[in-house]
């Protein structure tokens, strides 16, 4: 096994049942404020993807200015749409400084809910060493975010 | 272009006091060979990445091996392709 992409399919039927709140309010959960999400970074030995259903500290990369758990990713945009196509895309890039480690895949999660899964998102194995690492978002619009719904 | 351009502010640091933070401490600039190159495109990322080459004298058994290295990688699109999208090789 190896590190996969995809929406997780736990996060699909989540959404079902009002679990996520991307948004600034919730007239389901009665929050106004949108849910905390983080982005973790795996080794390529970890097998991340669209059956893992929650956060995991297994196979997840170590290293100086790392914290186990990653790194929080800036909201202020809200979820919207276009056509037939909701979406939704961090604002801001996430990123670490002067790390050391190797990774090929990142897992968007929900902290505020029990570190539910919602996505991961893989590329080729990129070393760091002693370096920065810098995962920049797509374009927040249907066809390219992070997260689309069609 | 690219999340290079659009975070370069760590290059810009590194000028204003010339010392680079690597494996061996932090080393002045003028020792580093410096190269950026674009390592990935497909149609899901763009994959850059920065390598610094110790060739200074200071630690003759490092010279010309990798020091530090950034990478950047910017995310095209967040969706995994459909099989039908996926390129053939």
């Amino acid at each position: 096994m190896a590190n996969s992409a995809g929406l997780c399919t736990s996060f699909k039927v989540e959404l079902m049942v009002a679990d996520h709140n991307f948004g600034v309010s919730s007239a389901t959960r009665g929050s106004t404020a949108a849910d905390t999400f983080k982005m973790a970074l795996y080794q390529t030995t970890a097998t991340i993807g669209p059956s893992t259903t929650v956060y995991t500290a297994s196979g997840e990369v170590s290293s100086a200015n790392y914290t186990a758990g990653g790194a929080t990713v800036t909201n202020a945009t809200v979820p919207t749409s276009s056509g037939t196509t909701a979406y939704w895309t961090p604002s801001a890039s996430v990123s670490w400084t002067t790390v050391t480690f190797t990774t090929d895949c990142a897992l968007l999660y929900n902290s505020s809910r029990s570190n539910k899964a919602v996505g991961s998102y893989t590329f080729s194995s990129q070393t760091v060493t002693a370096g920065n690492f810098t995962l920049t978002m797509p374009v927040n619009a249907a066809g390219t975010a992070l997260i689309q719904i069609a | 272009m690219n999340g290079l351009t659009a975070t370069g502010g760590v290059m810009g640091s590194e000028v204003v006091d010339s010392y680079v933070t690597t494996t061996l401490g932090n080393i002045r600039q003028a020792d580093l060979r410096i190269t950026v190159e674009q390592k990935e495109e497909n149609v899901n990322v763009w994959v850059w990445v920065r390598e610094c080459f110790y060739i200074g004298t200071e630690f003759p058994e490092a010279v010309e091996t990798i020091v530090r290295r950034d990478v950047w990688v910017t995310m095209k699109t967040g969706q995994a392709p459909t099989q039908a999208e996926v390129p053939k090789t």
